[in-house]
């Protein structure tokens, strides 16, 4: 792998965002127990991990490395991180001078909706630390993250400028005896979007098993295109009738896995007319949800899986049709959700009450009592008033609980 | 019988407050006023039974026998299906037991009920079992679930467990005759004898029932016809709605209908996929050799929801196939 091979070994190797760098070196000779940790933050392969390798090695850190691939439960950082945070000094007075960096890497990607207690951990261990901690992510703004904001200096990393990566590929073209037209890596640098480790993926995909590389040497495909926008990956993978093609749609695409197989769901039942089609589709569609279930945030060695069931799914079979379904592109479930949150909030809320009087969840208040409850208030005048002030109902309520059912029925 | 006058739900005005006016499991509760005759040494206790059947209830009871009228300052409630991941309890456990040091008095120690604790994950459980240990010189624990085997094995063992039976029939009807009675409802023996037949051993349930079916019978007498009404309208039309529109290859109406399900009733999916499953049962257009076919559909979907992570998909899931099970041209 080039991208391993070429790795910066010093901070100065590190290509572009020289704002960041200086702010993250300041900070890292400065750190003192109890300062705050570094949040960096910025799009895929601008060099958040290079640099902060190239800072451990230049400025004799051990660093202790933990990202979203390894597990991510809050007892995993605890245990990983948390015995080098608080026993460093321990460590040192029997290894002699060792200083440790700890680095979670992909913090936004660190905390399954199981882990509420992730956020907390990392909070705690940048509060107990004895060495310094650095947090990386790609998107700072992520409401999960909020918390943890007031602990940390955030330095912003922007995408590598065109230029700067085709420069790079250029002494890499060098290094590994390679001549290369200056328009292929123009557009190789073009199409990364910025992102040099992509760029430098790239360029190796491309030059393998050559010495010459021409502009008439590059497959269309090539092209990294990360502007798929949601309307047209959809319209594609549709459209694909083998897997190859549709995970090259997905791979460049801007949608993440999860929104994409919410809307291969939604669209599904427009795509596959067929029931035994349709039926087919959403059996693989199944069988994937229970991959990306076991996944949660611990086994990620299973998302290839996950995400190639997820696009067969959504292969055409037959024939291309004349006329292209008007596709879904927002997940149901999200406008679902929007709509119907003061009706489910109110719900949460009359069962929460009922829960606390009836000695039950919320979940079997809402299974086993609120049918009746709607019953009874909605036939019994009197008793309906002894109940609702009993449960403590609001006005509110009660117009929700017996007045929305009142069919002709009764 | 002495009742809270006060509740205006049957459930809880009928709801026994000493250990001798439990409805049944006349073992568990002799075994249990056994251990409570020496409160110092009593263990941890798991309940384990089907919904309705007294669990909440004898642990009501204990937190009176043991703590007297402060039962409501000394004991803690929980629910796992409402508390958000283990270090709510934690939390809640850790500041209750703080407070119950300095004000026992008489008071052996805190009482925490943690009811549908076979909800809480694996883990989730080995978290609460060093809760459980850190925590006994001060507090004890009153575990319920409906399925002990989703109990870790190291919290089994430290527990002393009871098991809590479906009531039986001529016992529910018996409690429901005095209520109606006690509350001077004109009920029909057949209108008993349907509510009894329909709450399947769920003394909560048939209760329910008994007060709406009241409610919905105003003045008039309680028969069987009002009672089935009821049952019907507390029962989601939308389930069995939802399969018909499945088997019959409407597919998209059949998931707007799964949509409402989960949103205006606030279901979860795993109730969804229960419902469905009493309702195959009971559909008379279902041939009964076709029942068996479905149910195994419906069980691995069931599986599938517990292991995956999105229920729309997997319910949806669920109902296309049904749809191709109803299709002419199965294959």
């Amino acid at each position: 792998m080039w991208t391993e091979r070429y790795r910066p070994l010093s901070i100065a190797d590190v290509v572009g965002n020289e704002q960041a760098k200086l702010e993250f070196i300041i900070w890292l000779d400065r750190w003192k127990i109890g300062a705050k940790t570094a949040l960096l933050h910025g799009p895929p392969g601008v060099g958040k991990t290079a640099l902060v390798e190239a800072a451990a090695r230049e400025r004799g850190y051990n660093l202790i490395e933990m990202n979203a691939s390894d597990a991510r439960t809050e007892a995993a950082i605890t245990r990983i991180v948390g015995r080098a945070a608080g026993e460093t000094s321990l460590d040192a007075t029997i290894e002699g001078s060792e200083r440790n960096l700890i680095f979670l890497d992909e913090i936004d990607g660190l905390f399954g909706r199981e882990d509420q207690g992730g956020v907390g951990a990392i909070i705690d261990l940048i509060q107990r630390s004895r060495s310094p901690v650095v947090l990386a992510a790609n998107n700072a703004s992520e409401p999960k993250l909020r918390s943890l904001r007031e602990y940390c200096i955030t330095i912003r990393f922007y995408e590598i400028r065109p230029p700067l990566i085709v420069a790079l590929l250029q002494k890499i073209c060098q290094l590994e005896g390679l001549s290369v037209d200056s328009d292929v890596l123009k557009m190789i640098g073009r199409s990364s979007s910025g992102d040099l480790r992509a760029a430098l993926n790239d360029l190796q995909r491309l030059a393998q098993g050559r010495t010459v590389l021409k502009k008439s040497d590059i497959p269309f495909v090539s092209e990294r295109d990360r502007n798929l926008d949601v309307s047209r990956t959809l319209q594609e993978i549709f459209e694909s009738s083998d897997l190859a093609r549709a995970l090259a749609v997905q791979r460049s695409s801007q949608i993440d896995y999860e929104t994409l197989h919410l809307l291969i769901h939604d669209n599904l039942p427009f795509v596959k007319r067929d029931v035994v089609e349709l039926s087919e589709a959403y059996e693989r569609l199944s069988e994937a949800d229970v991959l990306f279930g076991r996944i949660r945030g611990e086994h990620w060695g299973l998302l290839g899986y996950a995400i190639e069931l997820m696009l067969s799914s959504a292969l055409s079979e037959g024939p291309r049709r004349a006329t292209a379904p008007a596709l879904k592109l927002i997940p149901s479930k999200f406008i679902r959700l929007a709509r119907t949150r003061s009706e489910r909030e109110l719900l949460e809320s009359i069962s929460t009450k009922v829960g606390k009087n009836c000695h039950t969840s919320r979940a079997i208040a809402k299974r086993d009592i609120l049918p009746y409850l709607r019953i009874m208030l909605e036939n019994d005048g009197d008793a309906a008033e002894d109940i609702s002030t009993y449960l403590g109902l609001d006005d509110e309520m009660i117009e929700y609980l017996s007045g929305r059912e009142k069919g002709p029925e009764a | 019988m002495s009742f809270s006058e006060e509740a205006a739900m049957w459930v809880e005005k009928y709801r026994p407050q000493s250990l001798e006016k439990v409805v049944d499991q006349r073992e568990t509760v002799e075994s249990l006023k056994i251990l409570l005759k020496d409160p110092l040494t009593m263990p941890h206790l798991l309940f384990s039974g089907p919904p309705g059947t007294g669990k909440t209830t004898v642990a009501l009871c204990i937190a009176r026998i043991l703590q007297g009228d402060l039962w409501r300052d000394f004991t803690l409630e929980l629910n796992a299906s409402d508390e958000r991941g283990i270090n709510t309890v934690r939390e809640r456990v850790k500041s209750f037991s703080r407070h119950a040091v300095g004000l026992l008095g008489n008071i052996p120690f805190g009482l925490i009920i943690l009811d549908e604790s076979d909800q809480m994950t694996a883990e989730a459980q080995t978290a609460l079992r060093r809760i459980m240990e850190t925590s006994f010189r001060t507090s004890r624990f009153i575990l319920i679930c409906n399925y002990s085997s989703r109990i870790i094995e190291p919290i089994q063992s430290r527990c002393a467990l009871f098991r809590f039976s479906t009531l039986k029939t001529e016992d529910i009807a018996r409690h429901l005759q005095f209520i109606a009675k006690n509350e001077g409802v004109n009920t029909k023996e057949e209108a008993i004898r349907s509510i009894v037949d329909f709450s399947e051993g769920d003394l909560r349930r048939a209760i329910n029932t008994l007060q709406a079916a009241t409610a919905y019978a105003r003045e008039q007498p309680l028969d069987e016809r009002v009672v089935t009404k009821v049952v019907g309208q507390a029962g989601p039309k939308e389930v069995r709605n939802m399969i018909q529109k499945a088997m019959s290859g409407q597919f998209e109406k059949s998931r707007e209908l799964l949509y409402e399900l989960m949103t205006k009733h606030g279901l979860a999916g795993s109730d969804i996929i229960r419902q469905i499953h009493r309702e195959i049962t009971r559909m008379e257009e279902i041939p009964a050799k076709e029942v068996a076919d479905l149910a195994q559909i419906v069980a691995e979907y069931d599986y599938r929801l517990v292991e995956g992570a999105n229920e729309d998909i997997q319910l949806s899931a669920l109902l296309a196939q049904f749809a191709r099970f109803g299709s002419p041209h199965r294959t």
